[in-house]
């Protein structure tokens, strides 16, 4: 495939971040809590770490075949068939991925906002958008994000700090008060929501200026893992740690707390609607232009805004399937573990059939 | 020579051949009738044709460059075999007045003419060094208008004056009667709602783009100028920012940006507030409001697009009328209509407010052409609001800030510096920061001379 465009390191990094930072941001520390009590910080610090350790694989990967994409290395290491087999599990995870955010996206939109309208016309809504977007290319989704994203972040973050007038911080003691046990088995679940990386497979060619990914992305990765700490240790402080496990939405509890004296909007999760759609929309849109690129890839195609536009009525009906929030969120825990093995596993797998290969001489 | 130059103009009434004789000669002076003056003739150039004793032959011209020549204001003076062409003075052209559509309260008066030689001198009068250059060429098939491109040598990014000039070459047209025409055969997307040329008719203005890098088009015929490459930033900008001191510049900007946002989404944030989420109103004025439209028959959409849609019928008709007349309209429409409106319970006075916030909102964007996209991207999002309500405001904005993103102009993010970030060039895009901080001609223009100042003399104190 021809590759055009072209994106500015930070631009990639911008939207590595927006995609981790996706629809998850509302619920994850719901059932980290579950798991791991008031140590859930602890928890996402080190899959922090995971995740940064799993996105240098991946580049250092890519580093060894020239910053190519998955798509163009893969049969020179696993050959035609398997790297074929790998491409549709990477279509088929993104094409789930995306119809699950947008069905989220769509359910919490439904609650909060507009309880009369079918869900099938919020979806809709922002599947046009989304596919408007991923219709144009790398280049105006990289600048989508990054006109977008600190902003939206910046508004979060100050919501949130309004709540520190009823945060005891003294609720998130005792540290590893039920030993490591707990915080390990909550990291699956947080590793959830920083599902996003796997893109480098893929995103690495449009790469302008490949020096100075690693350290840029890094910054990127951490402060993504400071972020879901803060909204972390801020739930736990104000709502308690037994009222973050049984909310749907512990991030918006949070900000229904506020009450700021004189303000024209009394209810701020309505901001929080403002901040929230946007990040759908980006987790969306770039997972959607990841289906699109791989199958073009994978049919040799030219261009792939074809394919996204087909593949728009597949999300769509993928999104409209499941008929209520227990099935939505079954799919999505099924589709979170075929990331994590497709993110955190598969660079693993990758590299040690390189090593495999370089020993033998083969490559 | 005579014969084959009076064949050519054939059929065209007002050319007048005026036979003299000067030394006992024979001569004749072809001219157009309202470009050259009869007095004129007399008094400058029969002086020196008198004062030619023979007439140089190598000076003739061809029949055919004389008739263009006489096309273009000059005379043709005959003698014997010879035609020789002399500059016919110049025709009536409008005096150099104040642009009326962009006062400043601080800066020069003068605007542009319909003349493209004295908007040439204009530009000249004021950039006095020779690295000014100035291309001419003519377009239109059958006007043959001059056309001129105008940018400063060692400034100017050679990639976009080549496309410039590459596509000023493609204009193959009949007519071209203004530089809109020019505008919208050069510019990149034709199915926007954004301009992506800028326009002025200011030519302190035009002096101050080409100094940041850019290219100016002049055309005869027309005081409007054309200003390229551009984006959306700029055209929130005035000249009078810079005149100002940098905090009452950057004060403008910040209402500017303020009312461009009102006028965009104020409708539409209304709509959907009332008719989906009331709850999110403070109760005590979501009662008010509701008391309000009680007797209002209309969803609050239609009632808002009717009141839009009479508000663009008003402000059309003020601008087709006299000056006199449009204000009356304007007081008739606005004050009366609106007011009886209410009192019938057609509309309620909230929506009279947010429709005539909106509209003095759009009034303060300084460019018309951006205040009317702003307008019209108004009414799809009312659309949206009215249909799902802030989801649809929401989605809205994405989307025009998806498709802002997709524009350029001359190969020029349009949304620059916000995307692609241009962190330096946001001390004039946020604010319009001291003088001292504007050292730097902006980024997004990739000019080749960088340094605006040197601050070495000022930095020493007095």
């Amino acid at each position: 495939m021809m590759i055009k465009d072209k994106i500015t390191t930070a631009q990639l990094a911008v939207t590595i971040v927006s995609v981790m930072v996706g629809v998850g941001i509302l619920s994850y520390p719901g059932p980290v809590a579950e798991e791991a009590g008031v140590d859930g910080w602890i928890g996402i610090i080190i899959s922090g770490i995971i995740s940064l350790f799993s996105s240098f694989l991946i580049i250092s990967l890519g580093k060894k075949f020239q910053y190519q994409s998955l798509v163009d290395y893969g049969p020179k290491l696993v050959g035609r068939y398997i790297n074929i087999i790998i491409m549709v599990c990477f279509i088929l995870y993104f094409l789930t991925f995306v119809s699950m955010v947008v069905r989220i996206s769509a359910d919490a939109t439904k609650m909060f906002l507009l309880d009369q309208t079918p869900v099938e016309v919020i979806l809709l809504g922002i599947l046009i958008m989304s596919t408007y977007l991923v219709v144009h290319g790398i280049n105006p989704i990289a600048r989508f994000n990054e006109s977008l994203q600190p902003g939206i972040i910046f508004i979060l973050i100050v919501v949130l700090l309004l709540t520190l007038k009823d945060a005891d911080f003294g609720r998130n003691l005792p540290v590893l008060g039920d030993g490591v046990v707990p915080v390990m088995k909550s990291i699956p679940k947080i590793l959830f929501s920083f599902l996003g990386f796997e893109l480098l497979f893929f995103l690495l060619p449009f790469l302008m200026d490949k020096g100075k990914v690693k350290r840029i992305l890094s910054v990127g990765i951490i402060v993504v893992t400071l972020f879901y700490t803060f909204i972390m240790v801020l739930s736990i402080s104000v709502l308690g740690h037994k009222e973050v496990v049984i909310l749907e939405y512990p991030t918006i509890a949070l900000v229904k707390n506020i009450e700021v004296p004189g303000t024209f909007i009394e209810r701020l999760e309505s901001i929080m609607m403002f901040v929230w759609i946007p990040f759908s929309v980006t987790t969306v849109v770039i997972f959607l232009y990841g289906a699109s690129l791989l199958t073009s890839g994978l049919l040799k195609l030219e261009e792939h805004r074809t394919v996204s536009l087909l593949l728009f009525p597949i999300v769509f009906l993928m999104a409209v399937l499941p008929e209520n929030v227990l099935q939505v969120s079954y799919i999505a825990e099924k589709t979170s573990y075929a990331g994590i093995g497709l993110s955190f596993g598969l660079p693993l797998i990758l590299w040690s059939i390189y090593g495999l290969k370089k020993g033998m001489k083969l490559l | 020579m005579y014969n084959e130059i009076v064949s050519l103009l054939e059929g065209q009434s007002d050319v007048i051949f005026l036979e003299k004789d000067i030394n006992n000669n024979k001569v004749i002076f072809i001219y157009l009738e309202g470009f050259v003056e009869l007095s004129y003739i007399e008094d400058k150039i029969i002086p020196r044709v008198a004062s030619l004793d023979e007439m140089d032959r190598s000076d003739s011209v061809g029949s055919t460059e004389a008739v263009e020549s006489i096309m273009r204001g000059d005379v043709i003076v005959i003698r014997g075999d010879a035609a020789l062409k002399m500059s016919g003075g110049g025709y009536e052209i409008r005096s150099i007045n104040e642009p009326q559509n962009e006062a400043v309260v601080r800066g020069p008066r003068d605007g542009f003419v319909e003349s493209l030689t004295t908007n040439i001198s204009l530009l000249r009068r004021r950039y006095l060094s020779t690295d000014l250059k100035i291309e001419i060429s003519t377009k239109g098939e059958r006007t043959k208008t001059k056309l001129a491109i105008a940018y400063i040598d060692g400034i100017v990014d050679e990639k976009v004056l080549e496309k410039v000039r590459k596509r000023m070459d493609s204009i193959k047209i009949d007519g071209v009667l203004d530089s809109g025409i020019v505008e919208q055969w050069i510019e990149d997307s034709w199915y926007t709602p954004f301009p992506q040329v800028q326009y002025t008719e200011r030519p302190d203005k035009v002096i101050a783009s080409l100094l940041e890098g850019r290219i100016a088009i002049l055309v005869n015929g027309t005081p409007i100028v054309l200003l390229v490459p551009v984006v959306l930033s700029m055209l929130f900008q005035s000249p009078g920012d810079y005149y100002e001191r940098w905090i009452v510049g950057s004060s403008i900007r910040f209402v500017r940006y303020s009312a461009a946002l009102i006028a965009l989404i104020l409708p539409s944030l209304y709509i959907a507030l009332i008719s989906f989420h009331p709850g999110l109103i403070p109760t005590k004025f979501a009662i008010s409001i509701a008391g309000t439209r009680a007797n209002v028959p209309f969803p609050s959409l239609l009632e808002a697009l009717m009141m839009e849609f009479t508000l663009e019928m008003l402000r059309e008709a003020g601008l087709q009328l006299p000056k006199v007349i449009g204000q009356t309209v304007g007081i008739v429409g606005g004050l009366v209509i609106g007011e009886a409106a209410v009192q019938a319970g057609i509309v309620s006075p909230m929506m009279v407010i947010v429709v005539a916030l909106t509209a003095v909102s759009s009034f303060l964007i300084p460019h018309y052409n951006v205040a009317i996209s702003f307008r019209l991207l108004r009414f799809p999002l009312m659309l949206l609001a009215g249909t799902v309500g802030l989801l649809g405001v929401i989605l809205g904005l994405l989307a025009i800030l998806a498709h802002l993103l997709t524009i350029k102009s001359f190969g020029i993010n349009y949304f620059s510096p916000i995307a692609p970030y241009r962190i330096k060039d946001w001390m004039d895009f946020v604010v319009r920061g001291p003088l001292p901080l504007l050292q730097n001609r902006p980024e997004v223009l990739h000019n080749y001379d960088k340094k605006r100042m040197d601050l070495k003399q000022r930095k020493k104190g007095w």
